[in-house]
């Protein structure tokens, strides 16, 4: 089972890999081959684990949503992107910065250290902190299990 | 008390923690075996204490190096040192002793 910070951390690179996809099909409209490429690079990422990619690829899909909303915010000989999937195109690229800004922001979460601290605590060569706890209730009755983890 | 056996390591302290939610319960993680070898001698096992479940009574305190002899326990490994774990028995115990408690 993960944890929410290892959801988190795929969350951001997934949605920086998505981010760049739908970025790179977002900018295909007068783009095609260098958004090919990216694809294609894209594809490599995944195969190879995308963890460790996570912030790349978000400055990556940065990058091409930048590229792409100026291809299509540039007129090209008086017409800004002048297809008949245009308007399709300009939605597609909507999705992608929506979808870049929430890996960004997963990213960002799972960056940020966590609120509460460790739910143990970790036994020293004296037998503190168990042996403080373990009289600190006296007067109670007690329960120690000594369980594997896994 | 989480303990460094069946290839448990730390990092899979967080998510055991989960599976013991009630807030009464504190989790150690007993990085260096102190407590499974401490546990040991105290009872009688001849060998390394774990997968064992220790019941104290109200007096009991941790005065010496090694760890108090517990008021009841039970097990789960190969060993005759002590009763194998039934968990009716062992809260029919546990219950026996916070009654007791309650009643002074």
């Amino acid at each position: 089972m993960r944890s929410p910070r290892e959801w988190l951390t795929g969350g951001a690179a997934v949605g920086g890999l998505a981010g760049a996809v739908t970025a790179a099909i977002a900018g295909l409209c007068c783009a095609g081959p260098i958004t090919i490429a990216l694809l294609g690079a894209g594809g490599a990422v995944a195969a190879a684990g995308l963890a460790p990619f996570r912030l790349p690829l978000l400055l990556l899909s940065a990058g091409v949503l930048g590229f792409g909303y100026w291809r299509t915010r540039r007129p090209a000989n008086g017409v800004a992107c002048p297809t008949t999937v245009g308007r399709w195109i300009r939605v597609s690229l909507r999705v992608a910065i929506v979808a870049w800004i929430v890996a960004a922001t997963l990213w960002v979460m799972a960056c940020t250290p966590s609120g509460p601290s460790s739910p143990y605590r970790v036994i020293t060569a004296d037998g503190e902190p168990l042996r403080s706890a373990f009289n600190a209730n006296v007067g109670k009755v007690r329960v120690i299990m000594l369980v594997a983890p896994t | 008390m989480w303990v460094p056996k069946k290839q448990g390591h730390e990092s899979d302290v967080p998510l055991a923690t989960k599976f013991v939610p009630d807030t009464r319960a504190t989790h150690f993680w007993d990085a260096s075996g102190l407590l499974v070898h401490g546990y040991d001698p105290v009872l009688g096992l001849g060998q390394d204490a774990w997968d064992v479940y220790l019941l104290y009574g109200p007096t009991a305190r941790w005065d010496r190096p090694t760890p108090p002899r517990p008021d009841f326990w039970m097990h789960q490994i190969n060993t005759t040192a002590g009763p194998h774990l039934d968990p009716d028995v062992f809260a029919a115990h546990a219950l026996q002793a916070v009654q007791s408690l309650e009643r002074h």
